[in-house]
């Protein structure tokens, strides 16, 4: 990082970039990578290869808790939603209540029955939750970001249709440009390239 | 690297050698095969990740094709006129529609129904495909998710006009008001807003969350060619050009910078990253997850719309899956109304489509078929042996009454015409699959036809009615039509039809250390 | 990739990794023993008691029957479902699920026993209750299905309308025809799958798809009129559209529930390493999942749709059960959906065999307990457990689980020869 930097005005190296022909390639490469300690690093490639995760050491996602998260909330607003503008009288929140709604009989239905309002918590539930799947997957991968040192590059490009890329930033402790760099050479990459920030 | 040419079909075994020479006659394309021991590929022809990539995002890059600009022209103007249908409704009142005291609930009911129910397939090929990991679903989903949106957004106005006073819908709503006057929570109808509002929400996050990688892209691609520049000049220009004439009349194709732009906004900056990739798929399973239920819940509450009621033929407590089966049913017909043509009018489709995705289905269409079939019978069955003679009533009513050819195209179109697919010819021809998709969509509107109208035999025979729909119902469904034909059309032109990074990954290629069986450890991809 | 396997075939198949010990079969006798005797000692406490004990008895021993004929008739629907759609990963675990279906002919010979057993205990019963006039006979008598009592039937219209369906000739014709043509369906499936076996030609997995497409259709019918005749019929006013949809979701529940407990015990004991792995149990377990929610989706459906329309021809079935056993109205959405719904939510527990094991036999427990509510509450004299009701119930339940034990340990644990054996093997789920 630092001590790359020769001036303060040149950029700084980002990563160290290397491209790989196929997926078996770079699976293994990959497994290397994940051996030799690396901990800011990330391969890149057109579709999600299938066993990438433990070839990488991932941990599981955890968008799961924030899609529960939604989904708990959804339900639980639909259910006061529903009680308290439909049956004023049981729910009763303090300073809401002036706009709670009247005990409107309807068919002779309870003012206050699950059965009723069972399908407005799950349709809640199910929009709450799948929102929270969406923005927890955008937060967990810190997406929207437009601008990324990596794709300014030509090379990195071909990710997006056959190419095969494994990024170790600049910003991880075992990185050495020269090092890196011909360590992810010897692991079969066609391509290697300094990327500036 | 992935793919099987059809004619390698024997070579590799897919046919079974000594039964037919080259390719399986039963098929189009040899990618059926009753052998077990076998998979068909999914992808055919030479393909590789670029060729993919090309193929797909070259509908999008290529000039727009005459049968386009004609088609668009055509649902352009046949929606424009149900607008204007829609427009004479709202400054006139629902008087223009026909109608009656019995019959409250007429075509938009039934409209709004049917394209709800057409709009199940996208979500159910996406989510439950999914789920089952049926990989075959690769190459439709997308296609069938959009269907899906429009089909939703075509519903949606039917229920949007009939209130009446248009402008006050946002009633439907629960908007705090001083009045604190709210939405009728324990109304069915209520149910539907929340219901197919959350489907849309839904349909619009999952249809979007998988475009997101491919909207990447394109977005590489036009900033590929944006980089480029373009000379123009006439053909006779002296070559080399002057200088100072190249220098003014080479520049950047400004289409491809707000493709860039529009790409690149909506893709979010993805890039491709695996661990990036990780959060992505499970995203996906888990919508995958909810939108099952949700596909089941939507059509389950537009049933509660009939079956909580006490009119007799509306009552009855399987209306839920019934429903559901039936929307499944229509989706897919429709899917496959859309899919036949754009296979041949897109080149290169076919590799993706493949003989093996039709004839599923088809078998999918039949078994949904037999399962609203057996629905029917279990109506009927039902109604006699409860005994309740109002009932009994509104089931001959149905059958023999007033509107009894409505009654016998809905058993033809959908119980008769899909048991053809049992037949092998009939599920791999792709005229015959078109014909019959499209019947099957016929009688799918007759279904809910039946159903509603019901109401003009009521209690009273005093007050009983027969139903017509004016010019106005008429030519307003038609407008739905051209609405849905018109959205379609452009998601054909401006967004990728078929999910290329899907595609990529249930290629051969994709696999990593391959060994024979690696790509088809689905639960039951035949 | 790490998770290709190489699996030496030769261990998979091994003897003693496809067959479990003989203390298995010897287990089995023990449990159909125990089975047979409390089945034996409700008819005998059903002989020697009054009208409401024979009552007892027949409702008891019906519930239990029901039950036994459950767990086959999912795994024949749920094997069948898998056979038509080509299915690979699966095919390993057939065995198991064959085991489980051969079975069906348990529950259906008790049903008959509770029918003979009806017979038995009224014929000449219908002129004691006569003496008490119909009122009496109202609440107690010694009929399980009440429509066939003369006494109760006497000038009910509702009756003498459904009189064409509901008649002793034509029940018992059903009844036969339900047997035999189930029969011919597991008869043709084992006799395929032993074709394979012994000649290991891939044909007969293409004939058991195209037959099971068939299948499927026979099936859907068969065990509609089947619940209609042994469950719905029991209170014969009462009818619903989706009682069949119902019958078959919680048949498959419990089908899938019993099925993932063995294959979760073949595991813990060390049988069928490598043929049924992690990645078969979190199938089983998704899909024990799924159906969980698809048996809440139905059974609120049916009960929501009568609820909100309120009509008494409809609401009474229901009334009847909340009024006399409330509690139990309440324990199945709780115990049915909402505890198995959260167990299996995490992934971990779908994966491993331990949790997975428990909630399969929560499941099978419940069920168990779903069954008692559709059947038991007909019987309006006992709205409390007897020690009938336990003998009754779990009579038939032990006989059935007691002879599954000994056709498990009599046979190979993993099919030979399938075609699809190497998908099986691989079978991996990624996501």
């Amino acid at each position: 990082m630092a001590h790359h930097a020769h001036e303060p005005s040149a950029p700084a190296t980002a990563a160290v970039m290397a491209v790989f022909p196929d997926v078996s390639t770079v699976f293994s490469a990959a497994e290397r990578c994940r051996d030799e300690g690396f901990t800011h690093w990330d391969v890149f490639a057109p579709f999600p290869i299938h066993g990438i995760n433990e070839a990488m050491g991932l941990k599981p996602s955890k968008v799961s808790f924030c899609m529960g998260a939604g989904a708990l909330t959804g339900v639980a607003f639909a259910l006061l939603l529903q009680g308290w503008t439909a049956a004023g009288g049981i729910i009763n929140i303090p300073w809401l209540n002036q706009f709670s709604g009247y005990d409107i009989n309807t068919a002779g239905k309870p003012f206050f029955a699950w059965e009723q309002f069972t399908p407005i918590m799950f349709e809640l539930g199910v929009l709450f939750g799948s929102f929270g799947a969406l923005l927890g997957m955008l937060m967990l991968n810190k997406l929207p970001r437009h601008h990324h040192p990596l794709m300014t590059n030509e090379h990195f490009l071909s990710t997006s249709d056959d190419g095969f890329v494994i990024a170790v930033e600049a910003a991880d402790p075992k990185f050495d440009e020269r090092e890196t760099a011909s360590f992810l050479k010897s692991l079969g990459a066609t391509e290697v390239e300094v990327v500036k920030s | 690297m992935s793919a099987i040419h059809p004619d390698e079909a024997t070579a590799i075994g897919l046919v079974r050698p000594g039964r037919v020479e080259g390719r399986d006659p039963h098929t189009i394309d040899g990618t059926v095969t009753s052998d077990p021991t076998k998979r068909p590929p999914l992808v055919l022809g030479n393909h590789t990740f670029h060729t993919v990539s090309e193929t797909i995002c070259g509908w999008i890059q290529q000039k727009t094709p005459p049968w386009w600009m004609a088609a668009f022209g055509v649902s352009a103007t046949v929606a424009g006129f149900g607008t204007l249908m829609i427009l004479y409704l709202i400054i006139t009142g629902v008087g223009v529609w026909g109608l009656n005291n019995p019959m409250s609930w007429g075509w938009a009911i039934v409209n709004f129904v049917w394209w709800v129910g057409i709009g199940h397939a996208g979500t159910l090929i996406s989510a439950i495909l999914c789920l089952f990991k049926q990989k075959w679903r690769v190459s439709i989903n997308r296609f069938a998710e959009a269907m899906t949106i429009f089909a939703v957004i075509c519903a949606g106005t039917f229920p949007g006009i009939h209130v009446g006073r248009v402008w006050m819908a946002w009633m439907l709503f629960p908007i705090p008001n001083s009045n604190a006057i709210w939405p009728n929570f324990r109304s069915p109808l209520l149910w539907d807003v929340f219901a197919v509002g959350t489907y849309f929400t839904v349909s619009l996050l999952f249809w979007y969350m998988g475009m997101i990688p491919d909207l990447a892209t394109l977005r590489d691609r036009s900033i590929k060619k944006m980089n480029k520049m373009v000379t123009v000049g006439p053909m006779w220009a002296p070559h080399p050009l002057p200088d100072f004439v190249k220098r003014a009349t080479t520049f950047q194709l400004p289409m491809y910078k707000v493709a860039a732009w529009a790409y690149g906004v909506l893709a979010l900056g993805w890039r491709f990253s695996s661990r990036h990739w990780t959060n992505y798929e499970k995203a996906y399973i888990l919508l995958a997850g909810v939108a099952t239920p949700l596909v089941l819940s939507v059509h389950s509450v537009v049933s509660f719309d009939f079956a909580v009621s006490i009119i007799p033929g509306w009552h009855t407590t399987i209306f839920p899956p019934y429903f559901v089966a039936g929307a499944i049913f229509s989706g897919f017909a429709m899917v496959l109304t859309l899919l036949i043509p754009a296979r041949e009018l897109y080149p290169g489709m076919k590799d993706f489509v493949t003989a093996r995705t039709l004839e599923n289905m088809c078998k999918i269409i039949t078994v949904t078929g037999s399962m609203v079939g057996f629905a029917y019978i279990t109506e009927f069955f039902i109604a006699w042996y409860g005994g309740n003679p109002y009932e009994q009533g509104a089931f001959i009513q149905r059958a023999f009454g007033q509107y009894w050819w409505a009654y016998f195209a809905m058993m033809f179109c959908n119980v008769v015409s899909p048991q053809v697919f049992w037949l092998k010819w009939c599920r791999t021809t792709p005229w015959f699959i078109f014909i019959v998709s499209i019947v099957v969509n016929i009688g799918m509107w007759f279904e809910r036809f039946v159903i509603v109208s019901s109401l003009s035999n009521d209690f009273m025979p005093s007050s009983w009615a027969y139903y017509s729909p004016t010019f106005v119902d008429m030519m307003t469904f038609v407008g739905s039509l051209g609405i849905f034909m018109t959205l379609f059309l452009l998601f054909c032109r401006f967004l990728p039809m078929l999910a290329i990074s899907e595609v990529k990954n249930v290629m051969h290629a994709a696999h990593a250390h391959l060994h024979p069986h690696d790509d088809h450890h689905g639960k039951g991809g035949h | 990739m790490s998770v290709a396997p190489h699996f030496e075939l030769e261990r998979v198949f091994a003897k003693e990794n496809t067959h479990t010990g003989a203390s298995l079969a010897r287990m089995g006798q023990g449990l159909l023993l125990i089975g047979a005797i409390f089945a034996a000692i409700a008819v005998v406490m059903g002989f020697s008691g009054d009208v409401e004990r024979k009552a007892l008895t027949l409702h008891a021993l019906q519930v239990g029957a029901i039950v036994a004929l459950s767990f086959p008739l999912g795994a024949l629907g749920f094997s069948m479902i898998l056979h038509a759609v080509n299915a690979g990963w699966w095919v390993l675990l057939r065995k198991q699920f064959e085991n489980v279906f051969s079975l069906f002919w348990i529950g259906c010979l008790f049903v008959a026993g509770v029918f003979a057993l009806q017979w038995i205990f009224t014929s000449g019963g219908g002129a004691a209750a006569a003496e008490h006039g119909a009122e009496a006979a109202h609440h107690t008598s010694a009929y399980l299905w009440h429509w066939m009592d003369p006494t109760y039937t006497a000038g009910d219209h509702l009756y003498e309308h459904k009189k064409v369906f509901l008649n002793l000739p034509f029940f018992v014709i059903r009844m036969v025809a339900y047997f035999v043509i189930w029969g011919a369906m597991v008869a043709f499936f084992l006799g395929q799958a032993r074709r394979q076996e012994e000649s290991g030609d891939p044909q007969p997995t293409v004939n058991m798809g195209r037959a099971s497409c068939i299948g499927l259709v026979i099936f859907a019918v068969t065990t509609a009129f089947a619940a209609y005749d042994w469950m719905m019929s029991l209170d014969y006013h009462w009818f619903s559209t989706m009682f069949t949809v119902w019958f078959f979701a919680s048949n498959v529940v419990s089908a899938l529930a019993l099925l993932s407990l063995i294959f979760v015990l073949l595991k813990t004991f060390g049988r069928a390493q490598g043929a049924i792995t992690n990645e078969h149990l979190h199938d089983l377990g998704k899909l024990l999942f799924g159906f969980t929610v698809f048996w809440a989706y139905i059974s609120f459906s049916q009960y929501f749709l009568i609820w909100y329309a309120n009509i008494p021809e409809e609401t009474m079935w229901f009334n009847l059960r909340r009024a006399e056993w409330t509690w139990l109205s309440w324990a199945l959405p709780t115990c049915h959906f909402i505890v198995p719904f959260l167990l299996l939510i995490p992934k971990p527990a779908r994966r491993s065999g331990m949790m997975l094991g428990f909630v399969a036999v929560w499941i099978i427990v419940v069920h168990l307990l779903d069954v008692f509510w559709q059947i038991r509450p007909q019987l309006r004299a006992v709205t409390h457990i007897t020690i009938v009701d336990f003998l009754g119930v779990l009579g038939p339940a032990c006989v059935f689980g007691g002879a599954l034990m000994m056709r498990i340990a009599s046979r190979p644990l993993i099919p030979k020869n399938d075609p699809r054996q190497d998908e099986a093997l691989t079978h991996k789920n990624y996501v």
